[in-house]
């Protein structure tokens, strides 16, 4: 198992002796790809989740209100500018969830220009 | 809703507490004790022992099978993961409550019931300078510390805590001395306060103080114990160096706060605990059991949360003779007793 960003963040954080502590984002996978995509995996269960949650919440709400139907729903087009917020969600979401990708780059740079 | 559950921090929106939820899942996924992923590794060494006819008797043999089936590591990244997953989200929600926050803790430090004792003057030692399971700021830097790490308990507990069941659960059986009397108390290391009102619930004539190191954690263990009406006394003091009086105290109390700081500060603490008791005082102690008393998968595990989970003093204190501290400093053990669960025992001793 890697540490990461060890080094000084060690020592920082046991002033005491004790077990030295991994540092920021440790690669515990042998494979540091594996390790980014079941994080990914992770975060993305966890948006996943967070809008199912949402949408339960919602569609309760709204039916028990009488204010739709599920076939409302169904059946609803969006108008341009909505779009346009639904693609600016679209692109936050693929941040959040692929952001481990970034990170495995961002690594390997450090890595390769200290070489 | 119980009064301890409506004193949970709320987050700022629902998608927190959804996602917040979701990690709660995770943990319950990994460590449910019938059904997790920790039980299907139990599962799985069961069996291999079963076929080779022989037990795991190391760490080093059963971290070579977790890493030769990547069983290890994809669980460790997994508790990680939750772990920072966690975090993130829980400084995210509080932070846009940032000022109404500090504001509460301002409003309740001069009400009652309990004091507030807060030191302008106090130094952090350098071994608390550790972000406790990966908690940012640890402790004691930042000043909602209290709130996140309450609500990072609610997770860390699957919601099994959200009425202090665990404190008042360990406080209930706590004994009392050969004579009966019971009028003061200390809690060490009393972090929110959870033991410190659950002491007071099981001893109600007493007066009960709770002290730690961390002055955010204090002022958010009294705004607690205020809201609840239960009347504590906390003090910004060192468990090392506590200030209170020779032989004040009847009862001495600690949950889980040895494996949190140095062996060496763990024998300074408990010749204090023996200067503050008086003859016949009890001291009571639940922390983690001794690695001599666990298995090489335990060991395993708890090597993953000292090096990966920010509990760096963890292995010095199961490795340590806690006995021998007691005995050193002039207490005499009158039981040990495990929870239960399998990674917590409980001391009692008698000065």
């Amino acid at each position: 198992m890697s540490d990461g960003q060890s080094g000084d963040g060690y020592r920082a954080q046991t002033p005491e002796g004790g077990v030295p502590l991994a540092g920021d984002d440790p690669i515990l996978l042998p494979d540091p790809a594996t390790d980014a995509l079941l994080r990914m995996v992770t975060e993305l269960t966890a948006e996943l989740w967070v809008e199912r949650d949402r949408r339960m919440v919602l569609e309760d709400v709204l039916v028990d209100a009488g204010v739709i139907s599920s076939a409302t729903l169904e059946n609803y087009v969006p108008p341009e500018s909505r779009r346009q917020h639904y693609r600016d969600e679209r692109d936050a979401l693929v941040q959040s969830v692929f952001k481990e990708l970034r990170r495995v780059v961002a690594t390997a740079a450090v890595r390769e220009n200290g070489r | 809703m119980t009064p301890e559950q409506a004193l949970i921090p709320e987050a700022s929106r629902r998608a927190d507490t959804a996602y917040l939820d979701f990690v709660e899942g995770i943990r319950e996924f990994v460590l449910n004790e019938r059904d997790g992923l920790d039980h299907d590794i139990d599962q799985l060494f069961a069996a291999l022992e079963q076929r080779r006819g022989k037990a795991y008797a190391s760490y080093d043999e059963v971290a070579e099978v977790m890493d030769r089936t990547a069983v290890g590591p994809l669980r460790n990244r997994l508790m990680r993961t939750q772990q920072e997953m966690q975090w993130r989200r829980i400084v995210a929600t509080l932070e846009p409550k940032r000022a109404a926050l500090e504001a509460e803790l301002t409003s309740y430090e001069e009400r009652g019931p309990g004091e507030l004792l807060l030191d302008p003057a106090f130094q952090t030692p350098d071994y608390a300078n550790v972000h406790f399971h990966l908690q940012p700021g640890g402790y004691h830097k930042d000043t909602l510390a209290g709130y996140l790490y309450h609500y990072s308990t609610k997770v860390f507990f699957r919601g099994l805590n959200d009425s202090d069941a665990i404190h008042k659960g360990a406080a209930k059986p706590t004994p009392v001395p050969a004579d009966g009397q019971v009028n003061r108390i200390l809690d060490l290391g009393c972090s929110i306060g959870q033991s410190t009102t659950a002491l007071k619930e099981k001893f109600p004539q007493a007066a009960v103080w709770g002290i730690d190191h961390s002055a955010p954690m204090l002022r958010y263990a009294h705004r607690r114990s205020v809201s609840l009406d239960i009347d504590v006394n906390f003090a910004q003091r060192l468990a090392e160096d506590n200030g209170f009086p020779d032989g004040h105290f009847d009862l001495v109390y600690s949950m889980i706060l040895f494996h949190e700081i140095p062996t060496r500060i763990a024998e300074e603490v408990v010749q204090e605990v023996a200067r503050v008791l008086r003859p016949g005082g009890l001291f009571v102690a639940h922390d983690f059991v001794s690695s001599n008393n666990s298995t090489p998968l335990q060991l395993y595990h708890r090597e993953f949360d000292c090096r990966y989970n920010g509990e760096p003093y963890a292995q010095q204190f199961c490795h340590s003779d806690f006995q021998g501290m007691m005995e050193r400093a002039g207490l005499k053990l009158q039981r040990r007793i495990g929870d239960g669960y399998g990674f917590m025992n409980t001391w009692w001793a008698e000065r």
